[in-house]
């Protein structure tokens, strides 16, 4: 319902419970004309005495029969009225006169016996007069001059300071603010009031202020006054109508953008079921309380009461028109959190509306919002989650493709793109003519461009331009073409397919991408000559492009392959740097061409200078190493080391630039013949010494204390892990770098430091995730907790490491702990899977796979299956005939093997094998071999 | 009419019938009309006043001779009970001795006086309080009748086992809730219980991985934890129906993983929704201490967005759960802010 509508329906209630003049002249209370209908103004047709038409009225007023009553009043005045001697008798029926019109709702025609009676001289008695001067108000109110009613009821107010009317006047002055078009006016009127209204009149005020305000636009003001006093309205017989006023002035709020205010607002609404009780329950406290009044004001109480029990019903009625009250709560709620960019939040609310309130209209485009704000967060298993959620809720769901769409995205994103294409595809299959379809064909194909399917993925992008060329997404699909063909390799297609997109698209948004294809198809296909010029065309018109840098070298490439050695030298110089990875590469391949030209100064200052401009780049250690061997290669030593000590000691401290530790690392190697050994560890000692005395606990003295035990390493390994260990109290490991920190960990374990050791391994993990040594720092830890009696905690670890560390040639190691630690455990199975592990990896090496075989092997003879066993025993002397020890046992249980089966021939055969195999003499299984040969007859 | 049956009518004059409102029925059918205070052994303890001017006294009356008993509002009792605070415990203790056997009897108030008994004794913060409050709120989700005095005694076993250090029974129990069809207040205790344990896995992962955001084997690990973690808690601030408390609770928690995941912008929105929604709560003062430490470019709202009108009152939504007091206020009382994210480091160099 509309403000003022309600506005006006509250403040008739309000008219009709006010008192009136009873026919002595004395004011009452009741509500009394809320059941008359308006009779039409016609003259009476009566005909009688002045005492007739006198005491018909008065019998007709105690019968409250308001009609008769005015009708004699008119007819006395139509035969009587006017003259002298009846003036008085006219002036006393006046007041009765008015309130039997009133009582019948004919305003215009009360007006005048009121004005007699408030005019009359001598004044009526001051109750009389107050009333009658409260019922000129409320006539004219009803008769919509609002601002002599406003005038009359301010007059009323300068003789009247309490009672019901004092209240009522208050809320009737703002109602006619209101009515007059002057919302503000009506609020600072009602918020004037409201310190003088008792607690029964109080809240409607204060609701009245409150709707007021959202009229007049002031919603920050009306959240202020809700905020400040909602307890006043919560408890009270306005608390429906305030449910229903937060609930607009949130939707005000909303619609301004003030989404934090509105969430205010919102979450002071309860529940509608709660609202519903708490109605239910005022309504029988009413009925009940009203009954129960007695006494002189009995009247009065009873009409306040039904007013208020009518105005519940009727914002319990507001309330329920507004159709499921709490889903249009939550959905505003959703919304405005939606206006703050919290998508999560919005999500959350909007899944609770679904699930909820599922049968409403709107929910199911809340779930395409809810997958959409997933989607927004990045959050993909959420979308998917809510699509199962939606196919649940909504049993013929109009929004199921763009559902299935969302969830096909999701998939792709989550690169599960087996059931992206599921999706798509059955998308395709059940809408065939929908626009949905063409998009997920779309997705189809560029799913399947994902998943390496390239040339898969072409035909399906092909097969989208045939049949949908004018689609709004065609110009994707067939840069997209292009893009296919030259993944799939087949440059003449690209090239055809960018031609077509390059005539139908000549301003398209991918133009450049194409035109890169296109070259590069060129490329491809060996046209060196066609893919310079299209290259070089390329850089001229789009030289910021994204695949500028690409384009640079494959430009070079082809300027290679013809020849032109020296443009390519200019093309690989000018990449531009906005492309690190390009320009690094070029560098490099600048360097690789400097050298094909034999430029060999001129390669050692090129990678100097990336040395010194490329300080964060990944490749600068290589560039320092690659510039260092250059000068060395030149015969200039001296400015190699010259290069390597200025970065190592310029860079000493700073943990964040680890070409420090790589060229520590490679001091040895790389001036091995240029300085002496002696030298050099002389050389490290000293500025190990120095970097000591200026910060003992630096990274410089770490790590100049790290290069010099490298250094010793060989020559004095005990003095090398003395060094180490020492270290270790200068280290911090989130600021030490993977190699450091492993190799004092391995001088803990080499020196018994168990606990220590592994404390450094975790160290080691934990801040740098991706290092390359992680596999020595798993099997460590491996080793560690199997040693320490902690198998789960090794086996745990052992399953990490095959997760993280698959290709490490500790893998079979690993393996091999991990089966033995199974077989311990009981578990045969899981051993025996662990083993064949071991056999696949392609890390490990032949000792711990001939090791596994072996233990595969021993598994099978406990089973009591020598057949089985005896291949494996064969594959351990045929293929790793390098770990002796292992191929003596595998001999030895193979001859056994043969014995168990009867086979004492093939068992012979087995043991002089072995003997002939040139195994060492001194292993115990030779001299085994023989005795089982003596035994079998065969006698040397 | 037996001996009992006299006696009771003799003792229990007419001056009682117009004060009491609980009503005691005997085997033989009568309805006597009375106030019932508790029980003591194997007897009711009943109010007397037969004489109005005299003061009222306690007498006991063998229970085995009832056979029902029906409880009338008591303002003045409910009205104390919603004051009591920890300091009122022996008070409380006495009344739930009295009232503990009666937790059966529809109406009875003894679910209500477990409640606030149990909430005084995990406001104490001592692990022997909350053991005893895990054996009231317990023994109330056992056997009160009203459903909405068992949930909340549910409510409050879970945050007693949380008091007490046992997270996995209160997961376990969060868990199983989550999947039958609970009212709003339980269902939000449960989700922060769960988010709480997660929080802690969170924070273990990231301790333990301090640069996860690079190892490809941890990031999917804690992007789960961290979406769970915090959709728990949201879940529980902000879906309808739950009480104040729950939801400033839900807020904080929230902020605290979005400060310790560094996402200083929503931890700001956060706590601006603290104060906007809860203002004048000790929530709302540590979501502005926040803040204030925060650098100006993320303290300053976003001008997008206007301020929330500054407003001072703290009462918002009325918890339907008799279950809902300061409680929790209690459990963040050893830091005022949430666990600030961790310093952003160097990159790992491999």
């Amino acid at each position: 319902m509309r403000l003022p509508l309600f506005l006006i329906s509250f403040f008739t209630g309000l008219f009709f419970c006010v008192p009136c003049v009873d026919a002595k002249g004395n004011p009452r209370t009741k509500t009394v004309a809320a059941e008359a209908t308006p009779p039409a103004a016609s003259q009476p047709d009566l005909n009688g005495t002045a005492e007739e038409y006198l005491s018909q009225a008065a019998r007709a007023l105690s019968q409250s029969r308001w009609k008769e009553a005015s009708d004699a009043y008119s007819a006395y005045s139509r035969d009587f009225g006017g003259r002298p001697e009846t003036e008085a008798v006219a002036k006393r029926f006046q007041p009765a006169f008015a309130l039997a019109l009133l009582h019948q709702n004919r305003f215009q025609d009360a007006l005048a016996p009121l004005q007699r009676a408030l005019n009359a001289n001598p004044p009526l008695s001051p109750a009389l007069r107050q009333e009658l001067q409260f019922q000129e108000g409320l006539c004219m109110l009803s008769l919509g001059d609002y601002q002599r009613a406003r005038a009359s009821l301010e007059q009323f107010l300068t003789f009247c300071t309490a009672g019901p009317q004092f209240q009522q006047a208050h809320l009737l002055l703002a109602q006619t603010e209101l009515l007059s078009g002057n919302p503000a006016e009506a609020a600072e009127r009602l918020k004037a009031s409201r310190p003088l209204l008792d607690s029964f009149h109080a809240p409607q005020a204060l609701l009245q202020e409150i709707r007021t305000r959202i009229e007049a636009g002031q919603l920050e003001p009306a959240l202020a006054l809700v905020q400040k006093e909602k307890l006043l309205l919560q408890d009270s017989f306005e608390a429906v109508g305030f449910q229903n006023t937060l609930l607009r002035l949130a939707s005000h709020l909303l619609e301004q953008g003030q989404f934090r205010n509105a969430l205010i607002g919102l979450y002071q609404i309860r529940p509608f079921q709660t609202i519903l009780e708490f109605a239910e329950s005022q309504l029988l406290w009413i009925e009940k309380e009203g009954a129960g009044f007695s006494g002189p004001s009995a009247a009065s109480s009873k009409a306040m009461l039904k007013q208020s029990g009518e105005r519940i019903r009727l914002e319990l009625q507001t309330l329920k028109e507004c159709g499921a009250f709490d889903a249009a709560v939550l959905l505003r709620v959703a919304a405005a959190y939606q206006g703050l960019q919290r998508f999560r939040e919005a999500a959350l609310i909007l899944t609770q509306a679904i699930q909820k309130h599922p049968s409403e209209p709107s929910m199911e485009q809340a779930g395409i919002s809810i997958m959409q704000l997933w989607s927004e967060l990045e959050c993909w298993s959420h979308v998917d989650a809510v699509s199962t959620l939606f196919c649940a809720t909504f049993s013929k769901p109009q929004n199921l493709p763009t559902v299935l769409f969302l969830k096909g995205v999701a998939h792709q994103k989550e690169r599960h793109f087996a059931e992206a294409l599921k999706t798509f595809e059955t998308i395709v299959r059940v809408y065939p003519k929908s626009d949905i379809a063409r998009r997920a064909e779309l997705m189809r194909a560029f799913t399947l461009l994902m998943s390496g399917d390239a040339n898969l993925a072409a035909l399906q992008f092909a097969g989208f331009l045939k049949q949908s060329a004018k689609h709004e997404l065609a110009e994707e699909a067939a840069h997209w073409l292009c893009v296919a063909y030259a993944v799939g390799k087949q440059p003449e297609k690209c090239r055809t397919a960018a031609a077509e997109y390059l005539a139908r698209y000549p301003d398209g948004p991918n133009r450049s991408a194409v035109l890169f294809q296109n070259a590069r198809a060129a490329h491809a296909q060996h046209d060196y000559a066609l893919a310079i010029t299209e290259l070089g065309s390329l850089l001229e018109t789009f030289p910021e492009d994204p695949k500028a840098g690409e384009a640079h070298l494959l430009l070079a490439e082809a300027q290679l392959a013809t020849e032109d050695t020296e443009p390519a030298l200019t093309t690989l110089q000018n990449i531009p740097t906005s492309n690190p990875a390009a320009f690094e590469e070029g560098w490099f391949k600048a360097a690789k061409l400097l050298k094909t030209l034999g430029r060999s100064e001129q390669i050692a200052s090129h990678l100097e200078r990336f040395a010194q401009q490329r300080l964060q780049s990944p490749r600068y250690s290589d560039a320092v190493l690659w510039a260092c061997k250059w000068w060395i290669e030149l015969g200039q030593s001296e400015a190699s080391t010259r290069l390597a000590w200025e970065v190592i000691t310029e860079h000493a401290n700073d943990p964040n630039v680890p070409a420090v530790e790589s060229l520590l690392d490679s001091l040895a190697t790389l001036f091995a013949k240029a300085i002496p050994a002696e030298q050099r560890t002389s050389d490290l000692r000293l500025w190990a010494t120095e970097t000591t005395a200026q910060a003992p606990q630096g990274t410089a003295a770490l790590r100049a204390q790290w290069g010099l035990a490298r250094a010793l390493s060989r020559t004095s390994p005990l003095e090398a892990q003395q060094l180490l260990l020492t270290a270790r109290l200068k280290m911090q490991p989130h600021l030490t770098s993977d190699r450091i920190l492993s190799d004092i960990a391995e001088a803990c374990t080499s020196s018994g430091q168990a606990t220590q050791a592994a404390l450094l391994w975790r160290e080691m993990l934990k801040w740098h995730p991706r290092s390359v040594l992680k596999d020595r720092a798993l099997a460590a830890l491996m080793l560690e907790a199997e040693q320490s009696g902690e198998p789960d905690k090794a086996l745990q670890i052992a399953c990490r490491f095959e997760r993280e560390c698959a290709d490490s040639p500790l893998s079979g190691r690993v393996g091999l702990s991990k089966a033995l630690i199974q077989e311990a455990n009981g578990d045969r199975k899981e051993a025996e899977q662990s083993l064949q592990s071991v056999l696949l990896a392609r890390g490990a090496s032949g000792e711990f796979k001939s090791e596994a075989l072996l233990l595969l092997a021993e598994n099978q003879m406990q089973l009591g299956k020598p057949k089985t066993a005896i291949p494996y025993y064969q594959r351990v002397y045929v293929m790793y005939g390098r770990w002796k020890k292992t191929v003596a046992k595998a001999y030895l249980r193979s001859g056994e093997a043969f014995e168990k089966l009867g086979d004492k021939t093939a068992a012979r055969r087995t043991y002089r094998e072995m003997r002939e195999a040139g195994l060492p003499a001194e292993l115990p299984e030779m001299a085994q071999a023989d005795h089982r040969l003596a035994l079998l007859g065969e006698i040397e | 009419m037996n001996f009992f049956s006299a006696w009771f009518a003799v003792l229990l004059g007419s001056t009682l019938l117009c004060q009491a409102a609980d009503v005691v029925v005997l085997k033989n059918g009568e309805r006597r009309v009375c106030r019932i205070a508790g029980v003591e052994g194997e007897n009711l303890l009943l109010v007397s006043q037969p004489v109005a001017d005299l003061p009222p006294f306690v007498l006991s009356f063998p229970r085995k001779q009832t056979a029902s008993l029906e409880f009338g509002p008591d303002p003045q009792r409910e009205k104390w009970l919603r004051e009591a605070s920890k300091l009122q415990i022996t008070e409380l203790r006495s009344l739930w001795e009295k009232f503990a056997p009666l937790l059966p009897v529809a109406s009875s108030p003894g679910g209500r006086i477990g409640l606030r008994f149990g909430l005084a004794l995990l406001e104490e913060g001592r692990l022997p309080s909350s053991a005893e409050a895990l054996s009231v709120f317990s023994r109330v989700a056992h056997e009160a009748t009203d459903a909405r005095e068992h949930e909340a005694g549910i409510q409050g076993r879970l945050r007693a086992w949380t008091m007490l250090g046992l997270s996995a029974e209160a997961v376990a129990e969060a868990e199983a809730l989550l999947k039958a069809d609970i009212g709003a207040c339980l269902a939000a205790e449960a989700r922060l219980v769960l988010a709480a344990a997660n929080e802690a896995a969170l924070i273990h992962l990231l301790e333990e991985n301090p640069r996860w955001e690079e190892d490809d084997n941890v990031r999917p690990e804690r992007n789960a934890l961290y979406h769970k973690t915090l959709d728990l808690f949201l879940q529980a601030a902000l879906l309808p129906g739950g009480s104040p408390e729950l939801a400033m609770r839900g807020l904080w928690g929230a902020l605290g993983i979005h400060r310790r995941c560094g996402q200083l912008s929503l931890a700001a929105e956060t706590a601006r929704d603290l104060i906007a929604f809860f203002p004048g709560s000790a929530f709302a003062t540590k979501a502005t201490l926040f803040l204030e430490g925060l650098p100006s470019e993320i303290r300053e709202p976003d001008p997008r967005w206007p301020a929330p009108a500054s407003l001072d009152l703290t009462q918002t939504r009325k918890s339907p759960n008799p279950n809902e007091k300061k409680v929790h206020s209690d459990s963040h009382k050893d830091s005022d802010l949430p666990a600030a994210a961790p310093k952003r480091r160097k990159r790992s160099r491999d």
